[in-house]
């Protein structure tokens, strides 16, 4: 799903990973993880006619997403649903005590990658956007969270759809989801001669040929672009 | 109550709970059938709140073929549990119950309520639908 989806992707991907791949995007706060995602599956997308992606926000609102992904140049693809969690469950705490439950979360998701409402069948790519946010609303804790989400990613690996789970964290090198994915792509700011440039940098990725150095990233007027690798 | 079905029931009440009724009726000038319906009906909404969707809520909107019919487009887009509760939900913000629901009921803001749910999980043309269909079980289309 990487390689052509953006310019210069193909500097840092040789080969993409099998569909059906879990993906995370590490980073902390501002390193583009939520408008990296976007483009990269509108990307494919452009590429793929009658392949169909599913975006869950489970912190912003669509709008607030939306808005900011308007803020960087992009406009919302046709064949990327977005799905607002964050509303629905803003919507049910109104009424009913409890609202939206804890084990409704994985359900919903699995439901809704199903794609069977509109009788097209699964989507080809999900993304999360956030795990955390995912993990927060669960009400177990620790492994009982990590085998719960095994499930969950089993399940859509066995439906081929390929996922991109966003962490926002500043501690990118130990995570505990890490065993249970088959990638994981660090997105981070670093400092470089006197300015700061933001980075991708794919640490693991099953079944893939990619570069492990990390490569700069840069929003254009025309999109987001991987200019080159960092050279120290 | 025009219009809807009733159905007639004998229960034995404490005699002390039916003076403390019966002096409730009198005062608030009330017919003891309604202050009892309103209690029953407000002691189930509230369970409901509580403990969400029981097998029971299931049966009780299945029972009812205009809930059923809502019943079965939500479940397109929610898993079902989650489906009967966002239905009770509606209802109870509407003060209608889900398997006393007439085709009246479904006035334009509650068709808007049911749709705004769907519209979040799945917009565009499917959540129109979706509205479109709820219309035409308010005109007492199937």
């Amino acid at each position: 799903m990487f390689k052509g989806s953006l310019p210069g992707m193909d500097l840092v991907f040789h080969t993409d990973p099998p569909q059906g791949s879990v993906i995370t995007l590490v980073g902390g706060a501002g390193t583009l993880k939520s408008a990296l995602a976007y483009a990269v599956v509108a990307g494919r997308l452009n590429a793929h006619p009658d392949e169909r992606a599913i975006y869950f926000t489970l912190e912003e609102t669509k709008d607030g997403h939306l808005a900011n992904l308007g803020s960087l140049g992009f406009k919302p693809h046709p064949r990327i649903a977005i799905l607002d969690i964050a509303s629905l469950r803003a919507e049910m705490r109104g009424a009913l005590d409890g609202g939206l439950k804890d084990e409704d979360y994985l359900a919903l998701i699995l439901k809704r990658a199903r794609g069977e409402d509109g009788g097209e069948g699964p989507y080809t790519f999900l993304v999360l956007d956030s795990l955390n946010a995912l993990e927060a609303a669960l009400p177990q804790e620790g492994r009982a969270v990590r085998r719960a989400l095994q499930d969950f990613f089993f399940e859509l690996r066995s439906r081929k759809v390929t996922t991109l789970a966003l962490i926002e964290t500043t501690q990118v090198d130990d995570r505990p989801e890490y065993f249970l994915v088959d990638g994981i792509i660090e997105l981070g700011v670093m400092r470089h001669n006197n300015d700061f440039k933001r980075f991708i940098a794919v640490r693991k990725m099953r079944a893939c040929r990619h570069e492990m150095r990390p490569f700069i990233v840069d929003v254009t007027p025309g999109g987001i672009r991987v200019m080159g690798e960092v050279i120290d | 109550m025009a219009g809807r079905a009733v159905k007639k029931t004998t229960i034995d009440l404490d005699i002390d709970l039916f003076k403390r009724l019966k002096q409730y009726s009198l005062d608030a000038d009330r017919s003891v059938r309604t202050i009892v319906s309103e209690a029953i009906a407000e002691k189930l909404t509230r369970d409901a709140r509580r403990e969400g969707p029981s097998p029971g809520a299931t049966k009780l909107i299945k029972r009812n073929p205009i809930a059923d019919a809502i019943l079965a487009e939500l479940l397109f887009f929610f898993p079902e549990e989650l489906a009967v509760r966002l239905f009770s939900q509606k209802c109870s913000e509407q003060g209608v119950m889900p398997e006393a629901l007439r085709p009246s009921d479904l006035t334009p803001p509650f068709i808007e309520a049911l749709r705004k749910p769907v519209d979040l999980m799945s917009p565009g043309a499917r959540s129109e639908e979706f509205s479109r269909k709820l219309d035409q079980l308010s005109r007492g289309a199937k």
